[in-house]
């Protein structure tokens, strides 16, 4: 069984690049190349034969669309960052009881839930409680009650799942996971200023 | 690049002092999870050993770890998650102690502790009601007297008891209360007792036991909906700032923007300190925003966007967006200096 591990933003290095094939002109790095870090991606861009338009170096050409380069609900790119977490703990919910802050969420039937390290430090917005699902063990689930600072709790009904298990909070939906549009439409914040946090607050890792 | 977070660390020692005066005798355990609610976690909890804060609670036990590197051998630190066996092996070698709210979790220390031949000092949490960590008080004897078989073996000790309210009525978080209570009551000899955050423990005393884990009022961010800092006592400490870069016509531009961590929904709505006074924020673009402009407005002037030196704090803007204070402190990009006075 595998130990739980803290949040993880994935940064796709072949998403990147078959982005990065499909645009021309001079791509937007500033902000550690909008969170998916820019000494990963800086040469990834370079080798596809784009300008940069850096923190130290800004210009005034015009800048690639976000949402083609990094893959973001707007555009049509594949989606070059995913967010996961892991199962800490699971338990039996009653129907009837609730789930954090406030108990905006309450059991209708006996139900089990999942803690899952992941909150609105971590740039999984606190809005998303009740209305996102997360991708686990092949499955979409709700995240109920209130997000936290650093946790969140899904709902897992009668899904096999243990302590350590992963959870995809977003990701490539063409994989099966949640993408980020919902994100977008429930907070009404933009997906460059969502991606940008989440890059900046988890641990990230390149990925093929 | 000029936007920064502004830290006034003269204003974190009242607000832990005014802390301490509210909850005594019960002592303060400041929360410094996220770096610190993203204050910068060396300073903060540099100064809070000097101004006599003796707890700290953290969500992992890297940041623990860390609490302990900076605050030294005579603090208590408490962190209540653990993702792997390395965690826990660290917590044994950094003296952190433990919340374990999961049986699974219990099990593992212990088994961890004797391997070592170290003794791990755990808080059991009990869950009453919040339903995220916590052992469920129909699992709570066998929990307990697991731990207690550990103790009297040497691999564990149990220091402390505690759990975490929902907040969502009094009526609630009174039963919740008398859950914990009985928990407390069922482990042998004494045991540090703690339940309640910033809100219940200002509002009611009889939430404070022990031990009160406070962060968002030490760092002044009061509950959305509820009592102004001034009727709490507590001062915000953190501003976002960002200077001027260009002046055009009926605006200026300044150099902070969405991927800094200014909520681009706050545009149109926010009013922010200039040198000419309050303006309205216009738009927010990725690297910067725009700002009505004032009379001789010039690049170089320094904007005060949210928080101690605004005209809205971090829960005003929260509660124009419906969310809390919190949340918006920790979008304050990480990348952005924090600099302290």
């Amino acid at each position: 069984m595998p130990a739980p591990r803290p949040v993880r933003a994935q940064i796709s290095s072949s998403a990147l690049a078959q982005n990065a094939r499909r645009v021309h002109g001079v791509a937007d790095v500033r902000r550690d190349a909008y969170g998916h870090g820019l000494s990963v991606c800086a040469p990834l861009l370079a080798e596809a034969g784009l300008g940069l338009c850096t923190d130290e170096h800004e210009t005034d050409a015009e800048l690639i669309d976000a949402a083609e380069l990094w893959g973001l609900p707007a555009g049509t790119g594949r989606p070059v960052m995913s967010l996961s977490g892991s199962v800490l703990s699971t338990k039996v919910l009653r129907a009837g009881e609730g789930v954090s802050y406030g108990y905006s969420f309450r059991a209708s039937h006996d139900t089990r839930v999942a803690l899952v390290c992941g909150g609105y430090a971590q740039g999984i917005v606190r809005e998303l409680g009740n209305r996102a699902r997360v991708g686990i063990a092949g499955a979409l689930v709700p995240i109920v009650g209130r997000v936290a600072m650093d946790a969140c709790v899904v709902d897992i009904g009668e899904l096999e799942i243990a302590r350590g298990d992963e959870v995809v909070f977003f990701g490539d939906p063409a994989a099966g996971v949640p993408g980020l549009d919902v994100w977008v439409s429930v907070t009404g914040l933009s997906a460059v200023e969502i991606v940008s946090l989440v890059g900046a607050r988890a641990a990230r890792e390149v990925t093929a | 690049m000029t936007a920064r977070v502004e830290v006034d660390l003269e204003a974190f020692a009242r607000n832990l002092h005014r802390i301490r005066a509210t909850v005594a005798p019960a002592q303060h355990l400041l929360v410094v999870k996220d770096d610190a609610y993203g204050h910068g976690l060396p300073a903060i909890v540099g100064r809070a050993v000097d101004e006599g804060v003796a707890w700290f609670g953290t969500f992992d036990v890297a940041t623990a770890v860390a609490v302990r590197q900076t605050g030294g051998a005579g603090c208590r630190v408490l962190a209540w998650t653990v993702y792997d066996e390395a965690d826990i092996d660290a917590a044994l070698e950094a003296d952190i102690e433990l919340g374990v709210g999961d049986a699974t979790l219990l099990g593992d220390v212990i088994e961890r502790a004797r391997a070592l031949g170290a003794c791990a000092r755990v808080h059991l949490k009990v869950d009453t009601g919040l339903h995220r960590n916590g052992i469920r008080p129909e699992e709570w004897a066998a929990a307990v007297a697991r731990g207690q078989d550990a103790a009297a073996a040497g691999a564990v000790r149990i220091e402390g008891v505690w759990s975490h309210i929902a907040e969502a009525s009094d009526a609630e978080d009174d039963a919740a209360r008398t859950t914990f209570m009985s928990a407390a009551d069922a482990v042998e000899g004494p045991v540090l007792r703690h339940l309640a955050a910033s809100a219940a423990a200002f509002a009611r005393p009889e939430f404070r036991f022990d031990l009160v884990r406070i962060g968002a009022f030490a760092y002044g961010i009061r509950p959305e909906g509820g009592p102004s800092e001034g009727e709490l006592g507590i001062e915000p400490i953190a501003t976002l700032s960002a200077e001027v870069v260009e002046v055009a016509g009926g605006d200026v531009r300044v150099d902070a923007g969405s991927l800094d961590g200014l909520d681009s929904r706050l545009a149109g709505r926010l009013q922010v300190a200039t040198p000419g006074g309050a303006r309205r924020l216009g738009a927010v673009a990725e690297t910067s925003a725009r700002v009505d402009a004032w009379e001789d407005a010039c690049v170089g002037d320094r904007v005060d966007l949210i928080g101690r030196g605004a005209p809205s704090t971090a829960t005003d803007a929260a509660e124009m967006l419906g969310t809390i204070g919190e949340e918006i402190v920790l979008r304050f990009s990480p990348r952005l200096p924090r600099r302290y006075r």
